[in-house]
């Protein structure tokens, strides 16, 4: 017997998660994700900025832009980044090298989703700080206009942070389930349930998780609209909040479970 | 295999021998894709040193690996290394080290990182990960190119990457999954010194297809066909099994007609066939057909340019095996 294979024991959990993570993180950054979450975040600040050149400023045009973050970005940035994670070591078939390591496998998918969805929280966080500090000092409004909504900044970026968190993990576990085509999976998914039932003006809007993250922000459908049938059913937004952690909670474990105990073919 | 003398297979059911310390033990394996049979009943012992899993692409080969790695779970019977069953064992992964046969890697790694970072799931800290991956590429001869981008590399240094992530941890049981495809000659012999290397304090397992690949290994051998064993033991040890197939001795000549009726009348031979400039000998009386031959051939004034046995070489005995098998499944 070998000294290495008597002497060293199994990584721990968080050894073999930091490990993922790290493994991940160095990948990305030589990939083309990057680039792509540079660019599409950049979008509502240039936005900003160029709305602001033609006369629109203040709240308003902060909350207009804030919607490109929350009905567009919160869900395809995630789906670009973590539907693959699992789907990608099958397809191409270099899970074969990591799972014949005494790390537990689910620690894979913690590490990889932990390495992408921290710098993506990051980059929302400032493209949603530029958005607002250009659409709230530019003339007629100021520093004090600022610093009076600077609540609604903090509910923004808390807003996209759990959405972030909450779709990441969604993504990962579609991803997980259907390793061909993750993506297309997960878009599924984002249009039929996040897009559309997450608009309705009706209770079962409260299914979706756009609707309990537009709630975070404050830009949920308000009460008394048309369509809205359960009105006086709308729930607090820290309700929301926690219906959002425990989703990403509740679906980062089952695809975390769901990579442990499966079988993967390299044949296929 | 390689720790005691076995005796060739006849089939892939309960006639096994057994090996002093058995390191791999499969019992009655059997492993289907929906209706398509991998691995058939098979049983088997293997011990420290090489041994060569031998067959046809579509044989069972990389079924059978992925198996004793615990990335595939047996359909039916018992897979163990050192006694535990492997399927969802992390005390196994600690001893293994496996070179899948895809090329596919984490192109966007370095060979020190792909290394490094493998290395660490085993349980290394991140420097002595580090420090054993500089060193499993030192070996391979991929130093100058360690820094280098995986998906910049040549299907040679990929190969070697992929033994260093191998080597790295120091396992004791290692599974290599046609490890020589696609390497230029330089790789080629670098893999083969490391796998001689591995042999003597390791149980290792090398798959392939190609004959004269696991000849230049080892001579100990698993054949294995259609999901079974066809043969397990030394190649030599195989060839003596195979009484009932007639011996090949290959003549090569400036007359080969005349050489191919001479020898019929007074040689122990069982036919001759003839070939472009030789003759093919087929025997059941080797000892007694190779003095006679250049006997005969001197009486009819016949000049032999080359007197071989295609016996000696792996494939006609994996070709002989798989079509006495066949024989016998026709006549049962």
């Amino acid at each position: 017997m070998s000294e290495a294979a008597t002497t060293v024991t199994a990584p721990s959990a968080m050894q073999a998660i930091g490990t993922f993570r790290r493994m991940t993180w160095t990948r990305i950054r030589r990939g083309r994700l990057r680039f792509v979450a540079l660019a599409l975040l950049a979008m509502p600040v240039i936005g900003t900025a160029l709305l602001a050149l033609t006369g629109k400023w203040g709240r308003d045009l902060f909350d207009n832009v804030l919607q490109i973050h929350l009905r567009f970005l919160v869900l395809f940035l995630p789906a670009l980044a973590t539907s693959s994670i699992v789907g990608e070591e099958i397809e191409s078939r270099t899970f074969t090298f990591v799972f014949a390591r005494p790390s537990p496998r689910w620690a894979m998918v913690i590490g990889k989703y932990v390495a992408t969805v921290v710098p993506l929280i990051a980059l929302f966080a400032i493209s949603v700080t530029l958005s607002f500090v250009i659409a709230l000092l530019v003339p007629p409004a100021g520093p004090r206009e600022l610093i009076e909504n600077l609540p609604t900044l903090g509910r923004s970026l808390a807003a996209t942070t759990l959405a972030v968190i909450v779709f990441a993990a969604m993504c990962a576990l579609i991803g997980s389930w259907f390793t061909r085509h993750p993506f297309i999976a997960v878009m599924g998914y984002l249009l039929l349930i996040e897009g559309l039932l997450g608009s309705l003006h009706i209770i079962i809007n409260v299914l979706s998780m756009s609707w309990h993250v537009r709630r975070v922000a404050g830009i949920a459908i308000a009460a008394g609209e048309p369509g809205d049938l359960f009105a006086e059913l709308l729930i607090p937004a820290p309700v929301s909040a926690i219906v959002l952690i425990i989703m990403a909670l509740l679906t980062l474990v089952l695809a975390a479970w769901s990579v442990s105990g499966a079988e993967y073919r390299t044949d296929r | 295999m390689s720790t005691a003398k076995k005796a060739p297979k006849k089939s892939g059911g309960d006639d096994v021998r057994h090996v002093d310390k058995p390191i791999i033990v499969a019992d009655h394996v059997s492993r289907w894709y929906g209706q398509i049979v991998g691995v058939n009943d098979l049983t088997v012992e293997i011990g420290r040193g090489i041994t060569g899993l031998l067959g046809p692409n579509g044989a069972g080969k990389s079924t059978l690996l992925k198996m004793m790695v615990g990335q595939l779970r047996p359909s039916r019977g018992t897979l163990t290394v050192r006694g535990e069953h492997v399927w969802k064992s992390r005390a196994v992964m600690r001893w293994i080290g496996y070179c899948p046969e895809h090329e596919s890697n984490y192109d966007e790694l370095t060979g020190l990182e792909f290394v490094s970072f493998m290395t660490e799931l085993h349980g290394f800290s991140r420097q002595e990960a580090k420090t054993r991956a500089a060193a499993a590429l030192a070996k391979m001869d991929l130093t100058a190119s360690q820094d280098r981008l995986i998906g910049e590399y040549s299907k040679g240094m990929r190969q070697r990457a992929k033994l260093a992530q191998v080597i790295a941890h120091d396992p004791e049981v290692v599974f290599l999954d046609e490890p020589l495809t696609g390497c230029d000659p330089i790789a080629r012999n670098k893999i083969l010194a490391v796998i001689k290397e591995l042999g003597e304090h390791a149980c290792v397992i090398v798959s392939s297809h190609v004959l004269h690949e696991i000849e230049s290994m080892t001579t100990e051998i698993l054949l294995i066909n259609k999901g079974q064993i066809l043969a397990e033991g030394n190649v030599y040890e195989i060839r003596e099994m195979i009484d009932r197939h007639p011996h090949r001795i290959r003549v090569e000549c400036d007359r080969p007609r005349d050489l191919a009726a001479a020898l019929l009348k007074k040689v122990d031979i069982k036919s001759v066939g003839l070939e472009e400039g030789a003759v093919i000998v087929e025997t059941q009386n080797p000892d007694a057909c190779y003095p006679e031959i250049p006997r005969v051939a001197k009486a009819e004034g016949v000049k032999i340019a080359a007197l071989t046995s295609p016996d000696n070489n792996l494939g006609a005995v994996f070709k002989y095996l798989t079509e006495e098998r066949s024989a016998r499944e026709a006549t049962s």
